[in-house]
């Protein structure tokens, strides 16, 4: 089975679980009483019908029906993934920092790190534009929408 | 008569009329930024809007929403790097024109046929919207929750390009829809014992990841630090354009029809509008009835024309479903629906009875936001074209923040921020294994919607399963998703014998 399979099919099976765990977690509701259907009926109607359509789909892929219609962890440059994950940490960090640390410092920061991940250089062009955005961002939610940050 | 007339005064109150100017104005400047989308607009202004009287939000919102799909042929134009994928097809034709020195005439082109296209549309969706709205009152519930699987199954169908997995997507959706305390009982669920979830998933911030959060994502992996350079001589004589739109009035006439009819499919969209019409372009060329000498590729004028004029008209097309049974057509309709709920508002068969001002104002702000944007392009269209030269990682850089603090303010708890990093981070994962992100987005709309009409017809009939099958309504439904199946079956079947021939 080629990767791209392989890997289709290892999300599949996650879609699979998920669709377990919400059967698990709906499995106190109780079943439909005079016309009156239980709260846990249609969460589990519509993880049934997605761990049912990703079983067919990973037959399919199995038995060689379908192909992969993605283009496959396999084929990706992992290096285009440094940048998303770089943006992920800076995120991850910016949201644990939001209410303990001033908007402006956190912001500033964070647009200086965020142009410095995604490739803007030269280092000249990285600060005037780190000031720019970082302004525009400050008179935006600070003084025009007066955002509570 | 007396509602429409009303909205009509409320539109054009200058606070109003200057909103929507100027929603066509940054929609305009969102469409010729690549990168930069319409859902991705709407869903960051949501947050700003929010603050506002719900007439003078859905101004900014519904000029956002029609500007952007004629900023998209800017940099299709150009650059050819179309704005919005609505614009891809532009760029055939818009390109090579530029090329000949020809920018101006195309962009003129291009601002012309998408002002025609969208007021074509919009004054073929008015009497529409009249006949189908005393039509959707009398529709049931078993019926409203059947034309919403039915939206579903056309969106995961159409917006991507495996059926199955855009059902995937859909069914994600509709399980994150339920999630928090159940209207009808009062019972928690899937709330994972999180008092911030019993409230549901928040709506604006999953928006602002998805269509956001996780666009920035998909966008940082591919784009580099560059500044581009546009074409030159953008200058054009507004009276030779019109000259050449009344020569183009067939082609113009065909995009329009085009766009009008697919808007109102969901799923289907600008995109697919804009190439049917750009096919149907190059086979007058091809067949000698499109007069003038140059082939499709060196700058046929007509190959501008007409992908304008029906990717606009997809927003009046698109505005029945939405407004007459709270359907979205695509993942700008449905942030629109969504903008509705979070006002308190139930788009839907009743919308135009229970919100009467706004739901006519939205309809009559859609027809003028055609004049606004065909204003604002004629105004900027030279800052418009120097912004083109801005490096896009900058941009994406600061939409991050945007967003992030976007769905900060939303529910101004950082408990938003971790949800749009959450669906930010779902959504690009999504797009990398071919999900499509509209359609998740479609079922965390439609599924209250769905859910609440799906229960309440049961509980009309005592739990009677044959309530479905019972009006035509819901038996056309029944019969299109049988048909989308077995198509797909049919499809899957074809391609499996072809690489078994293939093979030997």
């Amino acid at each position: 089975m080629k990767a791209q399979s392989q890997q289709e099919v290892v999300t599949l099976m996650i879609i699979v679980a998920f669709a377990a765990l919400i059967f698990w977690e709906t499995r106190e509701f109780g079943g439909a009483t005079n016309g009156q259907i239980s709260p846990g009926a249609f969460p589990r109607l519509a993880a049934g019908t997605m761990g049912m359509i990703a079983v067919i789909r990973a037959v399919l892929l199995l038995t060689r029906v379908a192909q992969p219609s993605h283009s496959g962890v396999g084929q990706w440059a992992w290096a285009t993934l440094k940048r998303p994950f770089g943006a992920a940490v800076l995120m991850t960090i910016y949201t644990a920092a939001f209410e303990s640390v001033p908007f402006a410092p956190l912001t500033v920061a964070f647009v200086f790190s965020a142009f410095l991940i995604f490739g803007v250089r030269p280092w000249k062009r990285l600060l005037i534009g780190t000031a720019i955005a970082s302004s525009f961002l400050y008179l935006l939610f600070v003084q025009l929408l007066n955002v509570g940050v | 008569m007396e509602h429409f007339l009303s909205a009509l005064g409320d539109i054009l109150l200058p606070l109003n009329f200057a909103l929507l100017f100027a929603g066509s104005a940054l929609g305009l400047l969102v469409g010729v930024l690549p990168g930069l989308s319409s859902p991705m607009a709407l869903a960051l202004l949501i947050p700003i809007a929010f603050g506002m009287e719900p007439i003078s939000a859905f101004m900014i919102l519904i000029g956002v929403y029609v500007g952007t799909k004629t900023g998209g042929a800017f940099s299709a134009i150009l650059m050819r790097t179309p704005g919005t994928p609505a614009a891809a097809a532009t760029a055939m034709e818009g390109y090579p024109m530029a090329q000949r020195g020809e920018a101006g005439r195309a962009l003129g082109l291009a601002i012309g046929a998408s002002f025609i296209g969208g007021t074509l549309s919009w004054l073929v969706a008015l009497p529409l919207i009249g006949v189908i709205g005393t039509f959707a009152v009398r529709i049931s519930s078993a019926d409203l929750a059947l034309i919403g699987i039915l939206a579903l199954a056309a969106v995961a169908s159409l917006s991507g390009n495996d059926l199955l997995k855009g059902l995937i997507a859909a069914a994600l959706g509709l399980v994150f829809s339920t999630v928090g305390v159940d209207e009808l009982s009062g019972v928690p669920r899937l709330t994972l014992d999180s008092y911030h979830l019993l409230g549901g998933v928040p709506f604006l911030a999953a928006i602002i990841g998805l269509f956001a959060v996780a666009t920035v994502l998909i966008d940082i992996s591919e784009a580099t630090s560059s500044q581009a350079q546009p074409a030159q001589n953008n200058r054009f004589s507004v009276l030779e354009i019109i000259r050449d739109l009344w020569i183009m009035r067939k082609v113009l006439g065909v995009g329009t029809v085009i766009g009008s009819i697919l808007g109102i499919v969901p799923g289907v969209g600008s995109d697919t509008a804009g190439w049917l019409s750009f096919a149907y372009v190059k086979r007058q060329v091809e067949l000698g009835r499109i007069a003038g000498d140059r082939k499709i590729g060196e700058g046929v004028p007509q190959g501008v024309a007409a992908p304008e004029a029906a990717n606009n008209a997809v927003t009046g097309g698109a505005t029945i479903p939405m407004l007459t049974l709270g359907i979205p057509g695509d993942g700008s309709t449905a942030i629109m629906l969504g903008a509705l709920m979070l006002f308190g508002l139930q788009p839907g068969p009743l919308f135009f009875r229970e919100s009467p001002d706004l739901a006519y104002g939205i309809l009559i702000a859609l027809g003028i936001a055609n004049l606004t944007t065909l204003l604002a392009a004629f105004m900027f269209i030279r800052p418009f074209v120097a912004i083109l030269k801005i490096d896009r990682a900058m941009l994406l850089g600061t939409v991050l923040v945007l967003a992030l603090v976007g769905s900060f303010a939303s529910s101004n708890t950082t408990y938003g921020i971790t949800i749009a990093v959450a669906f930010g981070i779902l959504g690009y994962f999504m797009h990398r294994f071919g999900y499509s992100i509209p359609a998740l987005a479609l079922g965390l709309i439609l599924g209250p919607v769905i859910e609440s009409n799906f229960r309440r017809a049961l509980l009309i009939t005592r739990g009677d399963y044959w309530v479905f099958l019972t009006s035509p309504i819901s038996l056309i439904c029944i019969l299109i998703i049988v048909f989308i199946g077995a198509k797909f079956c049919f499809d899957t079947w074809r391609r499996g014998r072809n690489q078994k021939n293939r093979l030997a």
